[in-house]
């Protein structure tokens, strides 16, 4: 191109490309480039994004240092024969060990007990062995006493006054607990019963020698419980500060050896933003902020994140009880299954969860060894489907769009606890969705005191949002209590009044049971009866998501392993500065 | 004196009332570690309510806690039974440390700020004072407190600075007995918390001096030829701080609920932090005793700023 064709073209483009244009043009740069940027952010935020790198090669172990751990809530009680607290868990397995303890997959090991018992032939016997060489932090011998003195605290009629959550199944389960020689205990079940090991085994051993002269009425509100002077875990303990902090030291005679860290502290935080921001700055070491935080964790160059799925699922769960107005909307499946199909629920675990969820269609995780991934009834988003399902079972559309039948609408409240941001949004989502095919929800956020007591004794609401996570491996724990019908009693957590003879046959069937492959397929038969009944209907499954300082090396949480079992935590030791 | 006191007890008691009633409303049906324990039956939280009085009428209720309160009982926590004057014996000291500091910074700032804006009435240095003021007063305290954060503790530790802690009253693991620990950790929650005050008592500093400057006792003081600084020090200062006193002791009760939401921005274990812990937890006797001491060291605080007020102006009496 000559010199005499550009300098027109250049007149023309002076023309088009005015000096206020120029600068248009290089602002739309600049917001495109930050667009960029934070198009990138977003993508480093993602779980598996090249730029989220391992820890840093540390070199050998090295001894010393104290791990802050972040959280929001307080704990309540060091009381492990009492107590499901979470937070309290969190701190009581630090404290001492029970007889077996669970991989992060869910797998049973031993822990005080040198092996997993197979139980007798008829089924009704566990015969433990201790570890031998086992010592308190004060030197005094751990034993089968110790053993046999913790669990006839939660279940022998003489020690009825001292209040224990695990009584009511122990009592209904457990013959005896015997001690016959200083390292052999000896359970009796009084029925087969497959979940003892999983949910039982695991309950932490506390000391004969330190409270075994207290009366069992007066240990409900021992010093003992606030301020533990042994303990048989890898820490001791030194201080609990209200509301702020509690304090760890190591102990030397921990018996899988001493831990690598001098200390460990839980500090409080007032809430996720916060625990995010100390995270960044090293006053915090590890810590589970939610979802939001956790992806603005994605620039911070000194954290390593980590997500995966919880052994649990986020539910909501319909009042059937016949006595109740809510009988008259969900009594038919139908209804049911309607306002399931018009969920769109792969919507909200991408944005209310920020991906950090999946969607679900079991009542069992899909982390369970007991999971059914080829159920006959599962739910994807179709709302003509809702709507056919809908103009099935006689609810019409009225005038202002909200279906009635015989005079009533189809209108309800749908609870969950105050103040979680996740679960409140989840409601404002599912009441537009359910709009869409004319159904009227109310979202009620309430206290969650309140919410436990009505799904356990109140029993008024119409749908609950709530959030079931397991403890335990065994799939009993999930099932059983929440679909039987011996859980609708006052106090029972089958809120949901739903009742399944054959249901109720099979998970008892699945308990009494010891076969892993035989109970499987018994519970692969609930979860599709309980998929095609819909009491509860599943919508995601949760991940647990950390921020863990790159400083700490060896901190190998997983689904089963990280408040309520930490069989690592000794080996755990920090490389460098925060 | 005998008087003014006497004001304050109606005062007390309707402050008091309130409060039980709106916690009341709030909290009515709470039953302490139910949350935790889906095995209570019926009847064994009724056997807690009437453990914990919630059977009686509410009249009774509020009599019984009165009648505790009258003899030194603030009551007893719902969630884990201690009484509310230990746990206020533990928080009070990090919360008088906070508001004390806040307050003496508030103070240094805000008066040589308040007089120079006075003195140079209408020139640029009032102007930016003016605006600095207003921007002050208009900015809420969490938010300035997460940006201080941002600026201070977040973004130098990101750029391998040296940073401020971000929160807490001590290292994490540490009772606090470090002094310098302890100050470093003091700085950003004290001037998240002074910040506003600077403010609003630069403004009325401002106020004060030029009314006082106005007075024919000034004039006469310059027209005998006093020096300027001496006017300024010896008359105008001394008449201008006598209403700072009574609006800093008014504001008393103000700077304990303004750190309250400081408290929790920067994990400050202070009485703020408590009562929004046990408000989180429902724990309603143990925010009642909470709030309850707060009401009492609100009128302390207007009873001390009205002493205060006699003693430094001879012509007040109440």
């Amino acid at each position: 191109m000559s010199s005499d064709e550009t300098y027109p073209m250049f007149e023309q483009f002076l023309q088009v490309w005015s000096r206020r244009r120029f600068f248009k043009a290089v602002a739309a740069s600049a917001v495109w480039a930050a667009f960029r940027a934070g198009d990138v952010e977003c993508l480093a935020a993602q779980p598996n994004s090249p730029r989220l790198s391992a820890q840093a090669p540390a070199g050998p172990p090295r001894k010393g240092g104290q791990l802050v751990e972040g959280g929001f809530a307080d704990v309540t009680t060091l009381n492990s024969l009492n107590t499901l607290d979470n937070v309290s868990t969190w701190i009581i397995i630090l404290l001492g060990d029970g007889l077996l303890d669970i991989t992060s997959a869910g797998e049973l090991i031993p822990a005080l007990a040198s092996e997993v018992p197979k139980p007798s032939a008829d089924q009704l016997t566990y015969t433990f062995k201790l570890r031998s060489g086992i010592e308190w932090s004060d030197g005094h011998p751990l034993t089968a006493e110790d053993v046999a003195f913790s669990y006839r605290l939660m279940f022998v009629p003489e020690t009825k006054d001292f209040i224990s959550l695990f009584r009511p199944a122990l009592e209904q389960f457990l013959s005896s607990v015997d001690a016959p020689d200083p390292a052999t205990i000896v359970f009796r079940l009084k029925k087969p019963w497959a979940p003892f090991l999983a949910e039982y085994g695991r309950i932490r051993i506390q000391p004969k020698h330190m409270i075994g002269a207290v009366s069992p009425k007066a240990l409900n509100t021992h010093p003992f419980w606030s301020a533990p002077t042994v303990s048989s875990g890898p820490f001791k303990f030194v201080k609990w500060d209200k509301g702020q902090q509690v304090v760890l030291a190591r102990n030397d005679r921990y018996w899988r050896g001493p831990a690598l860290l001098d200390g460990y502290v839980m500090k409080l935080v007032p809430n996720a933003v916060v625990l995010a921001e100390q995270l960044r700055t090293g006053e915090v070491d590890v810590a589970q902020p939610d979802a939001t935080a956790w992806v603005s964790l994605a620039s911070a160059k000194n954290i390593v994140r980590k997500s995966f799925l919880l052994p649990g699922a986020t539910w909501y769960v319909y009042n059937l009880d016949p006595t109740k107005p809510s009988y008259k909307l969900f009594g038919d499946k139908n209804v049911r299954k309607a306002l399931q199909y018009s969920l769109d629920r792969v919507r909200i675990a991408r944005t209310i969860y920020f991906e950090q969820a999946v969607t679900g269609d079991c009542e069992l995780p899909s982390v369970s060894w007991a999971y059914n991934s080829h159920l006959h009834n599962t739910y994807p988003f179709n709302k003509n489907r809702a709507e056919e399902l809908l103009d099935a079972a006689g609810w019409v559309r009225g005038a202002d769009g909200v279906r009635a039948k015989g005079g009533t609408k189809l209108a309800f409240e749908i609870l969950t606890n105050a103040g979680n941001k996740v679960r409140e949004s989840i409601l404002v989502a599912m009441q537009g969705m359910w709009k869409d095919v004319g159904v009227d929800a109310t979202p009620r956020p309430i206290q969650n005191s309140q919410l436990v007591a009505q799904l356990t004794s109140i029993r008024t609401f119409d749908v609950m949002l709530r959030v079931a996570l397991a403890n335990s491996p065994d799939p009993d724990e999930l099932l059983g209590g929440f679909f039987t019908t011996s859980g609708t009693v006052t106090g029972g957590l089958n809120g949901m009044h739903y009742s399944n003879p054959e249901v109720d046959k099979l998970i008892d069937q699945a308990a009494a049971t010891t076969s892993p492959s035989v109970r499987k397929e018994i519970y692969a038969r609930v979860q599709d009866l309980l998929s095609d009944d819909l009491p509860a209907a599943p919508l995601v499954y949760q991940k647990g998501v950390w921020g863990i300082n790159k400083r700490v090396v060896g901190w190998n949480v997983g689904p089963y392993n990280t408040t309520n079992n930490r069989p690592w935590i000794k080996d755990v030791w920090l490389a460098g500065t925060k | 004196m005998l008087r003014r006191i006497a004001v304050s007890l109606p005062t007390f008691i309707a402050a008091t009332t309130i409060t039980f009633l709106i916690m009341h409303v709030a909290a009515g049906s709470y039953i302490p570690g139910l949350d935790l324990n889906p095995n209570l039956t019926g009847a064994q939280v009724e056997q807690l309510k009437s453990y914990l009085g919630l059977d009686r009428p509410l009249y009774v209720q509020y009599g019984t806690w009165l009648f505790g309160l009258a003899h030194g009982d603030f009551g007893r926590s719902m969630t884990d039974g201690i009484p509310v004057l230990t746990l206020i014996q533990s928080r009070l000291p990090a919360t008088l440390l906070l508001t004390l500091t806040a307050t003496a910074v508030s103070l240094c700032v805000a008066v040589p700020t308040g007089i120079a804006a006075a003195v140079r009435r209408g020139r640029p240095l009032d102007h930016l004072l003016t605006s600095l003021s207003v921007t002050g007063y208009a900015i809420p305290a969490f938010w300035l407190g997460l940006l201080l954060i941002l600026v201070f503790a977040v973004k130098p530790h990101d750029l391998g600075l040296p940073a401020l802690p971000s929160g807490g009253i001590a290292k994490a693991g540490q009772g606090g007995g470090d002094i310098p620990d302890r100050i470093v950790h003091l700085i950003l929650p004290a001037l998240a918390v002074a910040f506003g005050y600077i403010a609003i008592w630069s403004r009325f500093v401002r106020s004060s001096v030029l009314e006082v400057l106005g007075h024919d006792y000034i004039r006469t003081a310059r027209a005998k030829g006093m020096a300027e600084t001496r006017v300024l020090y010896i008359h105008v200062l001394r008449n201008a701080m006598i209403p700072l006193i009574t609006l800093v002791g008014l504001e008393a009760p103000a700077l304990f609920s303004g750190s309250l939401i400081i408290e929790v921005v920067f994990s400050w274990g202070g009485m703020g932090q408590l009562l929004y812990q046990r408000a989180v937890q429902t724990d309603y006797t143990a925010v009642l005793g909470l709030t309850t001491f707060m009401a009492l060291l609100a009128i302390g605080g207007n009873l001390l700023a009205d002493i205060l007020y006699a003693s430094a102006d001879p012509r007040l009496r109440y």
